[in-house]
């Protein structure tokens, strides 16, 4: 039977074989990546989807990202990196600069066709201000005394202090009145997946993984693109992957492992993408040990950075909590960057009273051992730096737990509200103001450490309130000398980082902190 | 027809109590998990009962991110589900092809093909989730990356060769048999005469490779990003979204479990020794 079967065999094993050489070329050709597959549309990827898309609530770059592409503000940054007009047209400033008079521009109107009011804007800053609401930006509206509508289009606000040149502090974004019932707007308030906006975009779909936004036919200033997707990649390699084939158009953060790769590529650029954002280990003042300032200092001196900022790229360390192109940064000689010194972190530990025994640092009889955290949107690089720290600390004699990786939900139960922690690992990312007013002012609404000191206190009221510049950057050097000094954090660098995009991304302009505020102008090479 | 009903009702108690055993199992883990809301004031088994109060219900409440729990499952299972069963399907038609087609038609390719499908098949799902990202360029979402997944998973972590060996060793058994043999030598098609007796242990196969398959998309998903099922339960297990979590996990135990149930079925439709076997047990 098989010598009769052969020849015919042969005959359709060639016949299979074409055939499956031209499946194969066919699925070869449909699967080909969608290069330049930018039609009237933009996507991004970004580790970890905005949570919310209420601005009140927005607690993650992410979300600040998202919210400038649905959201106007009074003022914004311009491409001279001044403040130019949104939904202001004009204001008047009152001759002692204790308030200001402003004039919206007239006849504009959110994404479901209300009009834009001064009473939205009056709304706004009473929902800011409102504790109720538990807005993490709470302190940035502080220097507000008080609200009220003119007119349909027109507003005054008092200030507490003398604003010499308040129009910066207006960057924060106007939500429509009409969308709530109260001033106290919860964070499970329904706008935070359904906003009535009034910036480029609208919401169109919410999938698991992905948000679609659609041009606002009602915007101010009406975007190039369409439609822009904004898609979770928690995979940088397929972030990377992902922009290199076309599939999305930008890489917001790319890592120090994949610049030579985009570096490389011929379809993508890399810009600075500065954000002022540094990054901590925090550490829990409530601790009965962490609470001794002698163990965060010997914990800080036991921690060789510069090792573990070298496993996740380029960056520079830092002393305080400003970046060190920050004019609030104390470039003081005495304030140089803790290196890592094991005998002096030792002796410290000695000196408030741990024992060294059989290599292991102990407190009344029993071994150190504490709990450390990071926050998952770190991603890769969070993940790299706590298991450094935690094989580092180890090293040194204190038992530390196989760091843990939180998301923004839990992060902000069990950080934030149950203060249950030991150590944290997580950045911050700052604007132009810098404000820090919330992270370590004993009432701040960000202290999750639990820190607390009257001077610093006292400095960071003068330094929120102060009108005088060159004033508010004395106070603010010396808060950073005493945070230096005090080190509720162990402060640790600054990245150097990228964003990636598409070349045929044209007009493109990424500014500190602010990545899409000139989206509108960005356009692609193929729309005429 | 007693024997049979009883028969019938000890399996599906048997699937209920898989079912309630492990959600119990894995309900503890997640009441002791750290950063478990733990109930909110309830004690284990109150809890325990409420969910499965509103699993029946088919009201399990909001996940952390403000959706009905029920609706993600829903959602991450029509993504997932047909993916798995194609990848099964893929594997199991492959491997049925590879054992018959090759050693009467292609005998020359055959072992070199076995070399490659071996070898190829030990790859880790995850490695070739980024082979096909960064290689073959799968796009993030899209029919594309449905059929990417569907052969990933098919090939992976050994599926296919496993299936393969398992196809190749049936057929072998059944070519020493008596029928067979006379089959052969009256000169019936193999493929046609050994297919009907290949049903129960291919059904066997795929009802092992079920649970396997479940447990490959959810790194698969994570790699490629199709918002399925395991992507979802990885979320939820990131955001310590607990709730959701059980009843992913709960979702995936009960569709196993469904998977031998079924299986049982069709040994009890086909297998006439089944039948035999089940009225025996009944009448000691």
């Amino acid at each position: 039977m098989d010598e009769r079967t052969e020849p015919m065999s042969m005959a359709m094993a060639s016949r299979c074989c074409g055939r499956l050489w031209a499946l194969g070329f066919v699925v070869l050709v449909l699967s080909l990546p969608a290069r330049g597959a930018l039609s009237g549309g933009f996507e991004y990827s970004e580790d970890e989807l905005a949570y919310t898309l209420n601005p009140l609530h927005e607690s993650s770059m992410a979300e600040t990202r998202l919210n400038e592409l649905l959201f106007e503000s009074l003022w914004g940054p311009g491409y001279e990196g001044t403040a130019e007009p949104r939904l202001a047209d004009a204001y008047e400033m009152s001759d002692d600069e204790m308030g200001i008079t402003i004039f919206l521009r007239e006849n504009l109107k959110w994404s479901d066709g209300e009009p834009i009011t001064a009473e939205d804007v009056v709304f706004t800053i009473q929902a800011y201000q409102n504790p109720r609401s538990q807005s993490p930006d709470r302190s940035r509206l502080a220097f507000i005394k008080a609200a009220s509508a003119t007119g349909l289009y027109s507003l005054r606000v008092e200030f507490n202090e003398p604003e010499p040149n308040p129009l910066e502090k207006f960057y924060f974004k106007v939500l429509p009145g009409h969308r709530f019932d109260g001033t106290g707007v919860e964070p499970t308030h329904p706008f935070w997946s359904d906003p009535t906006t009034s910036g480029p975009y609208r919401i169109v779909s919410r999938e698991l993984g992905s948000w679609t936004l659609e041009r606002n036919p009602n915007a101010l200033r009406p975007p190039k693109f369409d439609q822009v997707k904004v898609r979770e990649m928690p995979d940088k390699n397929q972030q990377v992957s992902s922009l290199g084939y076309g599939y999305t158009q930008a890489v917001i953060n790319v890592p120090a492992q994949y610049l030579p790769e985009v570096e490389r590529s011929r379809t993508a650029d890399l810009i600075p993408y500065q954000n002022k954002s540094w990054w901590y280990l925090g550490m829990n003042h409530k601790h009965p040990q962490l609470k001794k300032e002698g163990l965060r200092n010997a914990l800080a001196r036991a921690l060789d950075l510069d090792e573990a900022l070298a496993l996740i790229g380029e960056g520079y360390r830092i002393s305080g909590p400003f970046v060190p192109s920050s004019k609030f940064y104390n470039h003081s000689a005495s304030l140089r960057v803790l290196d890592s010194d094991t005998a002096e972190a030792a002796a410290r530990m000695e000196a408030v009273g741990f024992v060294l025994i059989d290599g292991v640092w102990n407190w009344k009889g029993k071994p150190v051992t504490l709990r450390l955290f990071y926050r998952s949107g770190l991603g890769d690089q969070g993940q790299t730096v706590a298991l450094n720290l935690q094989s580092q600390l180890r090293r040194f004699g204190i038992e530390v737990s196989a760091p843990v990786a939180m998301d923004k939900a839990v992060w902000k139960e069990r950080v934030f509200a149950e203060r249950d922690f030991d150590l944290v690992l997580d950045s911050w990312s700052f604007d132009k103001n810098e404000n820090i007013y919330d992270l370590f002012h004993s009432k701040g609404t960000q202290n999750f450490v639990s820190y607390s000191n009257k001077d610093v206190d006292s400095l960071l009221a003068r330094a929120i309130r102060e009108t005088d510049p060159a004033v508010k950057v004395s106070y603010l050097r010396e808060v950073h000398r005493l945070l230096a000094q005090d080190l509720p954090y162990v402060f640790c660098w600054t990245l150097r980082s990228y964003t990636a995009l598409r070349r045929e991304v044209e007009s493109v302009f990424v500014q500190p902190f602010y990545y899409f505020s000139q989206f509108p102008d960005w356009r692609s090479a193929a729309q005429p | 027809m007693i024997s049979v009903a009883r028969l019938v009702a000890r399996r599906f108690a048997g699937f209920a109590g898989v079912v309630l055993v492990s959600s119990l199992v894995f309900g503890a883990l997640v009441w002791w998990a750290p950063g478990s809301a733990r109930g909110q004031g309830q004690d284990f088994f109150s809890w325990m009962l409420s969910f499965w109060r509103g699993a029946l219900c088919l009201d399990l409440g909001a996940s952390f991110r403000g959706t009905a729990i029920e609706e993600l499952v829903l959602r991450g299972s029509m993504t997932s589900l047909p993916v798995v069963f194609a990848a099964l399907f893929l594997s199991l038609l492959v491997s049925l092809l590879v054992a018959f087609v090759l050693p009467f038609r292609l005998k020359s390719m055959g072992r070199a093909l076995r070399m490659v499908i071996h070898g190829a098949s030990l790859l880790p799902v995850f490695l070739l989730g980024y082979l096909g990202l960064i290689v073959f360029a799968v796009p993030p979402e899209g029919w594309i990356q449905a059929l990417a997944a569907i052969g990933i998973l098919a090939l992976g972590d050994g599926m296919l060769s496993d299936s393969l060996l398992q196809v190749d060793a049936e057929i072998e058994a059944l070519r020493e048999r008596d029928f067979v043999q006379s089959a052969k030598l009256r000169g019936v098609p193999m493929f046609r005469h050994l297919l009907p007796h290949l049903a129960l242990p291919l059904a066997q196969t795929a009802a092992n490779k079920m649970a396997f398959l479940l447990g490959g998309i959810v790194v698969l998903e994570k790699v490629l990003g199709i918002q399925g099922i395991g992507w979802i339960g990885y979320r939820a297990a990131k955001e310590g979204d607990f709730l959701l979590l059980l009843a992913i996990t709960v979702f995936i135990t009960a569709l196993v479990a469904l998977g031998y149930l079924l299986l049982d079925g069709l040994r009890f439709l086909v297998d006439p020794r089944a039948r035999r076997g089940a009225g025996a047990q009944v009448q000691r």
